[in-house]
């Protein structure tokens, strides 16, 4: 393998790999409430930031009440994801992405599934008895049970 | 490989695309779980994603190479300052999750190694099942867990400097074990702990006096404890393996050595004893190796810091031992993080120096040569690095990196040099300083 790589030449492929990004990247607006959502039959009742912020960075795998957890997120740059983690422990999307990869790739954990929409995540809720999310509050109706609200 | 470079450059423009963000309903196809619909039951699917690190890395000697790792070889390096190869990275990663209890993953990384195959490149391929919430139990190719980034190694964008210190990692080119692990999760109040037990076997090649030689392991153990509470995670770790195969270089020292020994036995006692003394330590064949390792990482959101110590104590002396740490130290400064690393290794053993006179049996090239070996695969230098990391997207960071290098004469076991190992004006027998600079675009798709 001969070396003929010069820094002109990786400065050119630097500049094109990000042109995408610069060019599509989109604009945000403002999330007032979120809610962490389970099943209306799970026994847990409300949970604190700290459980929920370990649930979502994995770093437990069950619900208090021991049963198992199925974790459900939303668009992977979204402003509602950004707005939850910030609100919950602190953590920016770069950081959590950071952490995330880690996770993903050395084969700890995959991430969770991705939903679309916080009404895709509200209907799989409903019919899944082990699972939790987080949702607009303005999405939230009886057919699941608030455990926890972010506010701004 | 001779293309390596372009391809993964090439993939990096591809890559580039990737960071758009994933409002894109064409890149959330392609990126995001396929999911015909979203009950409960179909939450499987396949997940295709991968990461990536473009580095250009120059530094100011022209008779040694840094590497990466020792499954890296300086080839054709000497005629040039510069490396783009060394810590660039592509890996892709395919996931299949048949339902919540099990998971199919596979992932290959093109990485610079001194011989690339389809095999080394192939970092997972593994069935995950989880019977209980408590217990994972794995089968096939999966990371080696002996210690805090053992399985994160290529991914650059995970960790806030350019290269895992390479006086830490650079000696145990072990990226994967053939085999099973099991993982016993707790989760208590304040803490959450992990239990993993690992066996299999691993297999890599590296370049020793210019040909290739592969490594198999025999059996590889490894035994680790994780405890997260907080901001702060705690990982202790022991392993062991024992090398099933010799190199072939060894074959004429072997016997060379046996020969002396055993004719020098009666009356040159003392060229007989080292004779016997050289042919024990020159040898990977059944050597066993026992690898203890202590980390602990902090992350309160603004500060970062990262530490780790390990000792490994191998039955034959030519195989790279002895005691390593490092400690790394970064804060947040909006989307900034400069931080500052101190990493250093001590051999486990002096540097050997005959002790008999085999120039009355004509025998001095081969003693200096089996001397020559083992002081060969010393290691000892230590690193001072400062860097900075640029979170610029939410997918990709840019990292600057400075190291100043400084290694003690015959220690130069995670160099590579240039010169004869005979020859006593060689650089390996010279105390040397190099400096690095390095610039590495990260990113995950």
């Amino acid at each position: 393998m001969k070396i003929s790589v010069n820094f002109t030449f990786l400065l050119f492929y630097v500049v094109i790999c990000l042109i995408p990004s610069l060019i599509f990247a989109s604009s945000t607006g403002k999330i007032k409430e979120i809610a962490v959502v389970v099943n209306p039959a799970n026994p847990v009742t409300e949970l604190t930031t700290k459980e929920v912020s370990d649930i979502y960075l994995s770093r437990r795998r069950t619900f208090p009440s021991g049963q198992p957890v199925l974790v459900l997120e939303q668009d992977w740059s979204g402003e509602l994801r950004d707005n939850f983690y910030k609100r919950l422990n602190g953590m920016t999307i770069k950081r959590i992405n950071a952490y995330w990869v880690r996770l993903k790739f050395s084969g700890e954990i995959q991430p969770p599934p991705v939903l679309p929409s916080s009404v895709a995540v509200r209907d799989t809720v409903k019919n899944n008895p082990n699972s939790i999310g987080y949702i607009e509050a303005d999405v939230v109706d009886d057919s699941v049970r608030v455990v926890l609200i972010l506010k701004e | 490989m001779k293309h390596l470079k372009y391809l993964i450059f090439t993939s990096f423009f591809i890559a580039g695309f990737s960071l758009i963000p994933l409002h894109s309903e064409k890149i959330n196809l392609i990126l995001e779980f396929i999911q015909p619909s979203v009950s409960a039951e179909d939450l499987s699917g396949l997940k295709i994603s991968g990461y990536g690190t473009l580095s250009a890395t120059a530094h100011d000697r022209n008779t040694m190479h840094p590497v990466r790792d020792v499954s890296q070889a300086p080839e054709n390096r000497f005629r040039t300052n510069f490396s783009a190869l060394m810590d660039s990275r592509l890996g892709l990663q395919a996931h299949y999750r048949f339902n919540t209890d099990l998971d199919f993953v596979i992932q290959g990384v093109l990485r610079d190694q001194a011989y690339v195959t389809a095999d080394n490149s192939l970092d997972f391929a593994y069935c995950s099942y989880r019977p209980t919430t408590w217990l994972e139990l794995r089968a096939g190719r999966m990371g080696y867990d002996g210690f805090l980034m053992s399985d994160t190694r290529n991914l650059g964008y995970a960790y806030t400097w350019v290269r895992p210190p390479t006086e830490f990692y650079g000696w145990i080119p072990i990226f994967h074990i053939d085999g099973a692990d099991a993982t016993f999760r707790i989760d208590g109040d304040d803490s959450n702990w992990r239990f993993r037990v690992q066996t299999g076997e691993q297999g890599f090649k590296f370049e020793f006096a210019d040909s290739e030689h592969d490594t198999e392991t025999k059996g590889l153990y490894a035994l680790t404890v994780s405890r997260q509470s907080g901001y702060l995670t705690l990982k202790a770790g022991y392993s062991n393996f024992k090398f099933k195969n010799e190199m072939d270089i060894f074959t004429p020292l072997h016997e060379g050595l046996d020969f002396v020994a055993e004719a020098t036995e009666i009356a040159l006692p003392e060229i007989s004893s080292e004779a016997r003394s050289l042919r024990k330590e020159l040898k990977f064949k059944n050597t066993e190796t026992d690898y203890f390792t202590l980390g602990a990482s902090y992350d309160n959101g603004d500060w970062i810091a990262q530490a780790e110590i390990a000792h490994t104590s191998p039955t034959a002396d030519v195989v790279p031992h002895g005691n390593m740490g490092y400690i790394a130290l970064g804060y947040r400064i909006g989307d900034f993080t400069p931080y500052g690393i101190f990493a250093a290794i001590r051999p486990g053993m002096d540097i050997r120096e005959p002790y008999s006179d085999w120039s009355i049996i004509d025998a001095s090239e081969l003693q200096l040569t089996a001397i020559s070996i083992l002081n060969t695969t010393r290691m000892d230098q230590e690193t001072i690095s400062f860097g900075v990391r640029w979170d610029f997207h939410t997918q990709a960071a840019l990292k600057f990196q400075i190291d100043s290098i400084h290694v003690s004469p015959l220690g130069h076991g995670l160099m590579y040099a240039k010169g004869a190992m005979l020859s006593k004006e060689g650089t390996l027998y010279e105390e040397s300083t190099m400096s690095l600079g390095t610039v590495s675009l990260e990113v995950m798709f």
